[in-house]
């Protein structure tokens, strides 16, 4: 029997009890996940980043994986969301945190900047920016009977073409299968993503950031990634050749590899 | 230019239907027909549990179940890869080469669209991905 070093845990927090996955020791790294999916987005990047002289920690968003809601309500609103997160980080970090996020976590990420960076080591938001009303309102797709075919939606065409051309079939089935949330969050995660809007509020961000845009992907615009670092004072803009939506699970070793760098670089 | 009512390009893709295991699985329960259109011409086909049983390279008074249309341009894009049927399909406005101020951020624009009976529609989300698959095999 080979006994896997992540740990998992449970903490009582903010009126609900989040699940988060956790691995290594040094300066900690909270990974948020995507839209409707899960912390095990991260399985492959977290022991990866452990190596390089980390704490990492991946949670579980409210109604995600194995975290409850609070009061059986998603958040609906980005700021609020990410303020929970932040108050989680601080909960579960005795150090400053760096911040990694991914798509609806990536613009998470960006949220937290904007409020909290004084308090941040740094931030490397993925596929997300300072506001992304690309999306439809999914307000009404909330309940299954209100939309049925979300979840094939969600697992045949939504995931599986938001990744890389050139994704394996099992990059896809994984893919499928973290993203197998209720409905419910999944709809409140993209109006979250649809309403985030934290432009004009990251001049004064005082953390290092790095955003990076998987250059397949088509859910940020390259236009919308240049606006955000352009007005966040030292931040990097990085497009990843042959990646789409989900870097850290679409090349998880080149993604450590660069966060490593980046971190390297600029927390001396 | 795609043209739906050729009947060499209908006689392939229902050829390529009918051998996709996927579009067999996803179909499989489904009793309807599906229109697809671009700037006037049409291929209406009728599906059967996960089979093309029929089609025609025009629309019959009976109608259709869903159709799936957009403009010439919409479906090149398809074809010639540059994207996917998903980001051409999904509401919102998510391209910006023509609009360097962002102006029409937030609009919510589709290329090509899904129309009909959307309970059904909805259904047979992975047949009508997989249809979008074999347009592209046909097309070649």
């Amino acid at each position: 029997m080979v006994l896997e070093t992540i740990v998992g845990h449970y903490v009582k927090f903010g009126g609900t009890r989040i699940f988060f996955d956790e691995i290594g020791s040094g300066r900690p790294i909270v990974c948020i996940h995507t839209a409707g999916a899960n912390s095990l987005e991260y399985r492959e990047l977290l022991p990866l980043l452990a190596q390089k002289g980390y704490r990492v920690i991946a949670l579980d968003l409210p109604g995600h994986g194995r975290s409850y809601l609070i009061n059986d309500e998603p958040f609906r609103e980005m700021h609020p969301y990410a303020e929970f997160v932040w108050s989680f980080a601080q909960e579960v970090c005795e150090d400053k945190p760096i911040i990694v996020g991914c798509s609806v976590g990536g613009s998470m990420t960006l949220d937290i900047v904007a409020h909290h960076s004084e308090n941040i080591r740094a931030a490397i938001p993925m596929e997300g920016a300072a506001r992304t009303p690309v999306f439809p309102d999914t307000s009404i797709a909330e309940q299954p009977a209100w939309y049925p075919g979300w979840q094939a939606g969600v697992e045949i065409v939504g995931v599986p073409s938001s990744a890389n051309r050139n994704a394996g079939p099992d990059l896809l089935m994984e893919l499928r299968y973290v993203h197998r949330n209720s409905q419910l969050v999944m709809a409140a995660d993209l109006q979250c993503w649809s309403k985030h809007n934290v432009k004009g509020k990251l001049g004064k961000v005082r953390c290092p950031v790095l955003l990076m845009k998987g250059e397949e992907s088509f859910h940020i615009a390259p236009e919308l990634a240049h606006e955000t670092v352009k007005e966040i004072p030292g931040a990097e803009l990085l497009f990843l050749k042959g990646i789409g939506h989900y870097p850290m699970m679409e090349d998880p070793p080149r993604i450590a590899e660069i966060i490593a760098d980046f971190l390297k670089r600029r927390l001396t | 230019m795609i043209n739906f009512a050729d009947k060499e390009f209908i006689s392939k893709l229902t050829d390529a239907l009918n051998k996709d295991e996927t579009f067999a699985t996803q179909a499989k329960w489904f009793d309807g027909s599906i229109l697809l259109e671009s700037s006037g011409s049409q291929c209406w086909l009728k599906v059967y549990r996960g089979k093309v049983i029929d089609s025609l390279n025009y629309m019959p008074i009976l109608g259709y179940t869903c159709k799936i249309s957009g403009p010439p341009s919409a479906w090149e894009m398809l074809l010639d890869g540059s994207r996917c049927f998903r980001d051409l399909t999904l509401p919102g406005k998510r391209h910006f080469e023509d609009d360097p101020t962002l102006s029409k951020l937030g609009m919510m624009t589709r290329d090509i669209v899904i129309e009909g009976n959307m309970m059904e529609a909805n259904r047979i989300f992975g047949a009508i991905y997989a249809i979008s698959n074999c347009i592209i095999k046909a097309s070649k």
